[in-house]
C-alpha cells in the first residue's frame, strides 16, 4: 500500500517534470514577442507558483481523513455552486474570450469550474456512498439529489460557457454513478438524455457546430477552424518514430498557438517522437491502474468513489486532450492534467491526487488496527 | 465491504480508459509512423523557404586582361511607405521629404506623391546613389531630429536597439561597371534588371540586352544556388544547426580579342572625324588577318554603359555587324579578286574604259568621274574605273560572280559572337536584272555589314583564307584559370595564294598611285581600296508612301579598307563613313586619312617594325 503511494508520488514528479519542461519549451518565444508580457519565463514562472501550492496540498490532504471532507460535503459543493454565480458578477468575474470562466481571488485569477469537478467528485461520493449503503441497488428517488447537483453545477459550467468542462464533469459524475451500482436501464435513459440535450446544444450553437464539422472534414477547413487540428497533426507526424529531439519543435514558432496548454501533446510528440508519445500514454495508464487499486483496496464506499472519480477525472481529461491533438475529437481547449499550462487545473489534480493520497492511508490504517489489537489481545491471555 | 458488483463495474471502467488510450496509441502510430513522410513533406512547405543564392556575374576583360565591365555591389535607397504615411513613427514628413530631396537630389513634391502613392507598401527612391548619398542616409536613419518619436524595440535578450528610422533604408543590389565609359559601349552592351514578371528589381546585372553581354551571357551569367531556410509562422528566418544549401556558381569570365589600346586609338580617330566631316554614323574596325581576331571595333555615335537611360536607343546599336550598306568602289577589291581567280582577266589586260561613258549591255548607262581611255586591268582597279570593272567581270557571268562573291562570305553572316548580325544583302543570280551584273562588280546593289567587308579584305591580306571573326577570345573562371579557349578557325579559301598575292599588289598601288593616296602610313606601305558610294534615298508621294529608291547625288557612303604592311599584312582597317555629303564625301579624302591614323598609331602601338630599308632595298635592286 504504501509502494502504491510511493509511485503515485514519483509518477506526478514525473509528469510535472515533463510539464515544466514542454512549458518552457512550448511558451518562452511567444511569451517574449507577445507585447504585454515581454519574459521568456512568464508561463514557467506561473507555473512554479502553482506547483508550490499544489505540492503543499497534496501535502495537507494526504494528512487528512478525506471522510471528514466527505462529511462537509454539501457545504463544500454549496460554495462550489457560488463560486460558479460568481464568475458572472461584474467586478469579480474575468471575461474572456467571450465567456465567463474566471474570479479573481487574493491577486490571483482561478477557475472554479477546475473546482468543481472535485467537489462534485466529494458530494457524489457524499450522496451515493448514503443511499447505497441502506439498500442495494439505488433506487430512482435516491438519485434524485445527486442528479440534482451534478445537473445544478454542470448547467452553470454550460452557461460561462465552458462546453467541454461540463462534458468532463458529466463523464465522471456518469462514471461514479455507474461503479456506485445504479441500474443500468437508469443509466441508459440518463445517457439518451445527455446525448439528446447534447446533439441540440451543438445545432444550435454555430460556434461548436462549426468545430464538429471541422472535425468531420479537416481538408475543407484546414485554414480556418481546423487550423490548430491540422497543425497538430504536422507537429505529430513530423516527429515521427523518435521525435525531432527536445528544444527542436517547429510549432512553438508561432505555428500553433496554446501550445502550452490546449496542445502540448502535440509539442511532446513533436520532440519525443511516437516513443515519447507511448511512454506519456503509459505514466497515465499507470495512473488509473494506481487509482483503481487504491479504490478497490478501499475500505468505505466514500472512499471507493472518490478514489475512482478522482482517477477517471484525470484519465478523462488526458483522453480527451490526446484524442484533440490526434483529431479523434472535435477541437476543444483541454488541458493534460499536471503537463499543461494552467494554474487551477494544475492545483486541482494535485488535491485530487491528495484525496488519492487519503484514501490510501485511510485504508491501510484500518487493515493494519485490527491485527495490532489481535496481538495484543493474545499478549494479554499469555500474560 | 464492496461487493463483487462493485469490483466488477470498476474494473471494467478501467479496461475502457485502457482502451481509450490503446486507440490513441494506434492513432498515433497512424500519424507519427505511417504517414511520416507525408507530415515531413507537408511540413517543409510550412516550415522551410528556399532562398536563392545568386551568383557573381563574370567580368569583360580585353585580351591583355583588362577589366572593361564588372558587377559590383551596392545599395539603393528605398522609402518604407507605411512608415512614412504612420504620423507616430514619422512626426514630420514634410521636415524629410524636403531633406530627402536635398540629399538625393530629387524634387521634394515627387517624393511627397511618392509617399502617398496608394496600395504601394514600399517605393525605391534612388537607383544608383553615390557613395556620399548612402552616408548621408546613414546618419539620416540616426538622427532623432527628425524622428522624435521613432520605434524603439528591445533585443531578443533584453537591452535597448540602436535607434534606426525604419521609414528609409537601404538594400543590397549588384550593378554592372564599365570603367572605362564609352569605350567599346557597342561591344560590350549593357545589362539591365530582369523585366520578367516576378523577377522585377531582383538584380540590375541579371539580364543581358545587348553586345557581349548578350551573346556570351551564357559564361557570364553564372549559376543560382539556392539555401533552405526555417522560418516562423510570420516568415522570419530562424537560425538552424543544419544548413541545407547548394551554393551559386559564380560566372566565369570573358576574355575578348579586343584591344584596349588599339580600341581606344580608334574611337578617338573616327570620333574626331565625327567631329569634322557630316555624316550619321562611322564604324571602324580593325581585324588581325591571320586569326580573324577582331583588334577594334568602334561605332561613332556612341553612348555610356553606366548611364543608359540618358541616351536615344538608336545609338546603342553596333553598327559594324547590325547595319549594311551598298559599299562601293571599295567592293572592286573583292570583284577584282574574283575576276582574276575566275581566270577572266590577267593584271596585265587591256581593257578599254573609253570616253568615260558606257551603256551596257541590256543594262545601265555607266560613268567614270573622268574618261579613262584604255587601262591595264590593274589600272581599272587603281584607277577605280566602274565601267572597265563592269566590262571584265561581264565575263564572269552572273552565276560566276556571285560564286566568287559567297566565298568571300558576302551575303551571309560570319557567325561572330555579337547579337544582332545581319547577313546583308546579295542576291541570287536567277535574281539579277541587266543592270546586276554591270552594277554588282562597283559594289553597287548588293549591301554588306563593315565586318564582312573587312573579313573579305582580311581573306586578301591572309593569302585568301577567309578566316571566322573572333570576339571572344577564351574562358577564365574566376582564378583566372582558362577553361575554354576560341582557336582561329578558317572559313575557307576564297581566292588562291597567287590571286591574293596579285590583290595586295595592285591594292598597294591603290595607295601609291592611285585614289587612295591619304591612306599612306610612312614606313608600314598599307594597301586598301576606296569607296564612295552613292546612297539610294526614298522617294515617298503625297501620303508618305514609299514609291522607289532613287541614288542620290549628294549623300554617300565613304569608305576605306585596306591592310598594312602590303606584303605581309599585320592589321587590316576598315573605315565606314555613312551618309557623307558633297563636297566632303569622297572615300579617298574621308575615309583614307582616319584609316592611316589608325594604322600608323596601331602598329606603332603593336611596335611593328617600319620597314623602311626593306623598301630601300626593293628601290635599289629596281635600280639595278
Amino acid at each position: 500500500m504504501q509502494s502504491e503511494r510511493a509511485l503515485l508520488i514519483i509518477l506526478i514528479i514525473i509528469l510535472q517534470g515533463i510539464g515544466l519542461v514542454m512549458i518552457y519549451d512550448s511558451s518562452a518565444i511567444y511569451a517574449n514577442e507577445a507585447p504585454a508580457i515581454h519574459d521568456s519565463d512568464f508561463f514557467l514562472k506561473k507555473q512554479l507558483v502553482w506547483m508550490a501550492l499544489g505540492v503543499a496540498a497534496l501535502l495537507v490532504l494526504s494528512n487528512v481523513d478525506y471522510r471528514l471532507l466527505i462529511r462537509n460535503a454539501v457545504p463544500i459543493f454549496g460554495m462550489t455552486l457560488l463560486s460558479l454565480c460568481l464568475v458572472f458578477v461584474p467586478g469579480i468575474g474575468v471575461k474572456a474570450n467571450e465567456s465567463y470562466r474566471w474570479i479573481r481571488l487574493g491577486g490571483k485569477v482561478i477557475q472554479p469550474s477546475e473546482f468543481a469537478k472535485l467537489t462534485t467528485i466529494l458530494f457524489l461520493a457524499f450522496a451515493l456512498s448514503r443511499s447505497s449503503r441502506a439498500r442495494y441497488p439505488l433506487t430512482l428517488k435516491k438519485l434524485l439529489l445527486p442528479l440534482g447537483g451534478v445537473a445544478a453545477c454542470a448547467g452553470l459550467i454550460l452557461v460561462e460557457p465552458d462546453f467541454s468542462s461540463s462534458a468532463v464533469l458529466g463523464s465522471v459524475a456518469f462514471i461514479m454513478l455507474f461503479v456506485a451500482g445504479t441500474k443500468l436501464r437508469y443509466l441508459f435513459c440518463l445517457v439518451a438524455g445527455a446525448l439528446g440535450a447534447l446533439s441540440y446544444k451543438v445545432v444550435t450553437s454555430s460556434y461548436q457546430l462549426g468545430r464538429v464539422l471541422a472535425f468531420l472534414d479537416p481538408a475543407e477547413h484546414q485554414a480556418g477552424i481546423a487550423y490548430q487540428q491540422t497543425q497538430s497533426l504536422l507537429a505529430l507526424g513530423t516527429g515521427g518514430l523518435f521525435g525531432l529531439g527536445l528544444g527542436s519543435g517547429r510549432q512553438k514558432l508561432g505555428f500553433l498557438p496554446y501550445l502550452y496548454n490546449d496542445f502540448v501533446g502535440a509539442s511532446i510528440g513533436e520532440q519525443a517522437g511516437f516513443l515519447g508519445m507511448c511512454v506519456l500514454m503509459g505514466l497515465f495508464v499507470v495512473f488509473a491502474v494506481l487509482g483503481f487499486r487504491i479504490a478497490s483496496r478501499a475500505k468505505y464506499m466514500e472512499g471507493y468513489l472518490v478514489a475512482i472519480g478522482v482517477s477517471s477525472l484525470i484519465c478523462i481529461q488526458a483522453v480527451t486532450h490526446l484524442g484533440v491533438v490526434t483529431s479523434l475529437l472535435p477541437a476543444t481547449g483541454l488541458n493534460l492534467p499536471f503537463v499543461s499550462f494552467g494554474g487551477s487545473n494544475l492545483f486541482a489534480a494535485f488535491i485530487g491526487t491528495g484525496l488519492l493520497v487519503s484514501v490510501s492511508r485511510v485504508a491501510e490504517k484500518e487493515t493494519v488496527k485490527e491485527p495490532a489489537r489481535a496481538l495484543r489481545a493474545r499478549r494479554v491471555i499469555t500474560t | 465491504m464492496l461487493s463483487k458488483s462493485h469490483k466488477m463495474r470498476s474494473t471494467l471502467v478501467l479496461v475502457g480508459f485502457i482502451l481509450c488510450f490503446s486507440t490513441i496509441i494506434a492513432r498515433l502510430f497512424s500519424i507519427q509512423v505511417l504517414r511520416h513522410d507525408y507530415f515531413v513533406a507537408r511540413g517543409k512547405k510550412i516550415y522551410e523557404t528556399r532562398e536563392l543564392i545568386y551568383p557573381k556575374r563574370g567580368s569583360i576583360l580585353d585580351r591583355n586582361l583588362k577589366v572593361l565591365a564588372l558587377s559590383e555591389p551596392t545599395n539603393i535607397i528605398c522609402a518604407d511607405l507605411r512608415k512614412i504615411r504612420d504620423p507616430k513613427l514619422t512626426p514630420n514628413r514634410d521636415l524629410l521629404a524636403s531633406t530627402l530631396a536635398r540629399l538625393l537630389g530629387l524634387e521634394r513634391d515627387r517624393l511627397n506623391r511618392t509617399f502617398a502613392l496608394k496600395g504601394r507598401e514600399a517605393a525605391y527612391l534612388k537607383r544608383k546613389p553615390t557613395q556620399e548619398m548612402i552616408d548621408a542616409v546613414e546618419v539620416l536613419r540616426r538622427d532623432r531630429v527628425f524622428f522624435e518619436a521613432g520605434r524603439r524595440s528591445t533585443s531578443l535578450y533584453g537591452g535597448e536597439k540602436e535607434f534606426i528610422y525604419h521609414g528609409i533604408f537601404l538594400d543590397n543590389r549588384v550593378k554592372r561597371v564599365h570603367p572605362d565609359g564609352r569605350l567599346l559601349c557597342h561591344i560590350l552592351g549593357f545589362v539591365r534588371d530582369d523585366p520578367r514578371p516576378g523577377k522585377v528589381l531582383v538584380r540590375d546585372d541579371s539580364y543581358p540586352v545587348a553586345g557581349i553581354e548578350k551573346s556570351a551571357d551564357r559564361w557570364l551569367k553564372g549559376e543560382a544556388g539556392w539555401r533552405m531556410k526555417n522560418i516562423d509562422n510570420r516568415r522570419r528566418w530562424v537560425l538552424s544547426a543544419q544548413v541545407v544549401e547548394k551554393p551559386a556558381v559564380n560566372g566565369q569570365n570573358v576574355v575578348l580579342t579586343i584591344d584596349e589600346g588599339i580600341q581606344f586609338i580608334c574611337e578617338e580617330e573616327i570620333g574626331r572625324q565625327f567631329e569634322e566631316v557630316a555624316c550619321k554614323t562611322i564604324s571602324a574596325v580593325v581585324v588581325n588577318p591571320r586569326t580573324g581576331e577582331i583588334l577594334a571595333m568602334a561605332n561613332f555615335p556612341n553612348f555610356d554603359p553606366n548611364n543608359i537611360v540618358e541616351f536615344d536607343p538608336e545609338r546603342m546599336s553596333n553598327q559594324a555587324v547590325e547595319y549594311s550598306f551598298e559599299p562601293g568602289s571599295t567592293f572592286k577589291a573583292i570583284t577584282a579578286a574574283v575576276a582574276l581567280e575566275g581566270r577572266v582577266v590577267t593584271p596585265e589586260e587591256k581593257v578599254d574604259c573609253g570616253p568615260g561613258y558606257w551603256k551596257a549591255p541590256k543594262g545601265p548607262r555607266l560613268r567614270d568621274y573622268r574618261p579613262q581611255g584604255e587601262l591595264t586591268f590593274e589600272k581599272v582597279v587603281v584607277k577605280s574605273s566602274n565601267i572597265g570593272m563592269a566590262k571584265v567581270c561581264g565575263r564572269l557571268g552572273a552565276k560566276g560572280l556571285w560564286g566568287g562573291l559567297r566565298n568571300f562570305g558576302i551575303g551571309s553572316k560570319t557567325g561572330v559572337l555579337l547579337p544582332g548580325e545581319i547577313s546583308g544583302t546579295l542576291r541570287p543570280p536567277n535574281l539579277w536584272t541587266g543592270y546586276s551584273l554591270a552594277e554588282v562588280p562597283m559594289g553597287q546593289e548588293l549591301a554588306v555589314t563593315p565586318l564582312q567587308l573587312a573579313m573579305a579584305f582580311a581573306a586578301i591580306a591572309n593569302d585568301g583564307v577567309l578566316m571566322k571573326p573572333l570576339i571572344v577570345k577564351e574562358i577564365r573562371d574566376e582564378e583566372g584559370k582558362v577553361v575554354r579557349r576560341f582557336e582561329p578557325q578558317a572559313a575557307r579559301r576564297a581566292v588562291s595564294e597567287k590571286t591574293a598575292k596579285t590583290m595586295k599588289s595592285i591594292l598597294r598601288k591603290v595607295v601609291t598611285e592611285g585614289t587612295g593616296k591619304r591612306a599612306e602610313i610612312e614606313g608600314y606601305s598599307p594597301g586598301g581600296k576606296t569607296g564612295t558610294a552613292q546612297r539610294a534615298l526614298p522617294v515617298t508621294d503625297e501620303t508618305g508612301r514609299i514609291v522607289k529608291w532613287v541614288y542620290s547625288d549628294t549623300i554617300f557612303n565613304s569608305t576605306f579598307c585596306g591592310f598594312a604592311p602590303a606584303e605581309d599584312p599585320e592589321i587590316v582597317i576598315l573605315v565606314a563613313l555613312q551618309s557623307t555629303v558633297k563636297p566632303k564625301h569622297f572615300g579617298g579624302t574621308v575615309a583614307a586619312p582616319v584609316f592611316a591614323r589608325i594604322g600608323e598609331k596601331a602598329l606603332k602601338y603593336l611596335q611593328v617594325q617600319p620597314h623602311e630599308e626593306k623598301e630601300e632595298n626593293t628601290r635599289s635592286a629596281q635600280l639595278n
